[in-house]
């Protein structure tokens, strides 16, 4: 009975109270991204890393009701944390030795505005 | 819930550079499996690599997607409306394909994407492998 009741998740939508199986959809509280690429020698792992603290990882977030499924969660965490900079176009951008410019990368104005917020509040 | 994306191969010197260079403090870095785990990790990632073994776990993957449609777990997501034209996106309403793998497709499972209203049918030997068919149309239709 304990392993049939934690199947069964009680959520209320639009005031209207409902039980789903969670066995029946992706049911998840966090995304990762695992970027990857093949070598001759097998695939190696992308992770990115801040200097501040020197701890590498992987684009992540937890869900939040606004993103709806777990693909929508990804794609957030992908453009929250790297900025866009690794979509195709600005890849080959890059490997052409052309530069990238701030215009060409997304959410970098929040990042701005949340950096001042902070250094302001100190 | 992990999604594993592949890149193609570039330098991240380059990407590095240009992120420096706009004042992003932000670096990448490519790691074999081996060497990622000896890595300091965010809590998470380290969570993730030592239950998944990554590059197992792309092998089989990869497998799986050679394997013949008979032995695949197949679902066709079939759309029933034109792409508005006056607007880039509209994949009906913006990305219901999206929405569907988010919430039903599980690792091992091939989802197909076929819109009716484009001309676009299942062929017969997906439709004959099939395990689910979901048909999504806007209301007006």
């Amino acid at each position: 009975m304990d392993s049939l009741t934690s199947e069964i998740k009680k959520v209320t939508i639009d005031g209207d109270f409902k039980e789903w199986k969670t066995s029946e959809y992706n049911d998840f509280s966090r995304v990762a991204v695992v970027f990857y690429k093949e070598t001759a020698e097998g695939p190696e792992f992308l992770l990115n890393s801040k200097s501040t603290d020197g701890v590498w990882t992987t684009p992540q977030t937890n869900f939040h009701g606004v993103d709806a499924a777990a693909t929508f969660t990804a794609v957030r965490a992908i453009l929250e944390q790297t900025y866009g900079c690794l979509a195709p176009s600005l890849l080959k951008k890059v490997q052409s030795q052309e530069k990238i410019s701030e215009g060409d990368l997304i959410m970098t104005e929040v990042r701005k505005v949340l950096a001042f917020s902070i250094n302001y509040s100190l | 819930m992990v999604y594993f994306l592949k890149l193609d191969a570039f330098d991240v010197s380059l990407l590095n550079q240009n992120l420096r260079e706009l004042k992003l403090d932000l670096t990448f870095s490519w790691f074999t499996y081996e060497k990622l785990l000896l890595e300091k990790l965010d809590s998470f990632t380290l969570k993730i690599a030592t239950a998944i073994n990554f590059p197992k776990h792309i092998k089989e993957t990869d497998e799986y997607y050679a394997l013949p449609l008979s032995e695949q777990n197949i679902y066709i997501l079939l759309l029933c409306k034109p792409d508005r034209a006056d607007t880039p996106l509209d994949l009906f309403y913006d990305h219901l394909p999206g929405l569907f793998w988010g919430i039903y497709r599980r690792n091992r499972e091939s989802w197909y994407l076929y819109n009716s209203a484009k001309g676009e049918f299942p062929p017969e030997d997906v439709i004959k492998n099939a395990k689910g068919i979901l048909s999504a149309y806007p209301r007006s239709h």
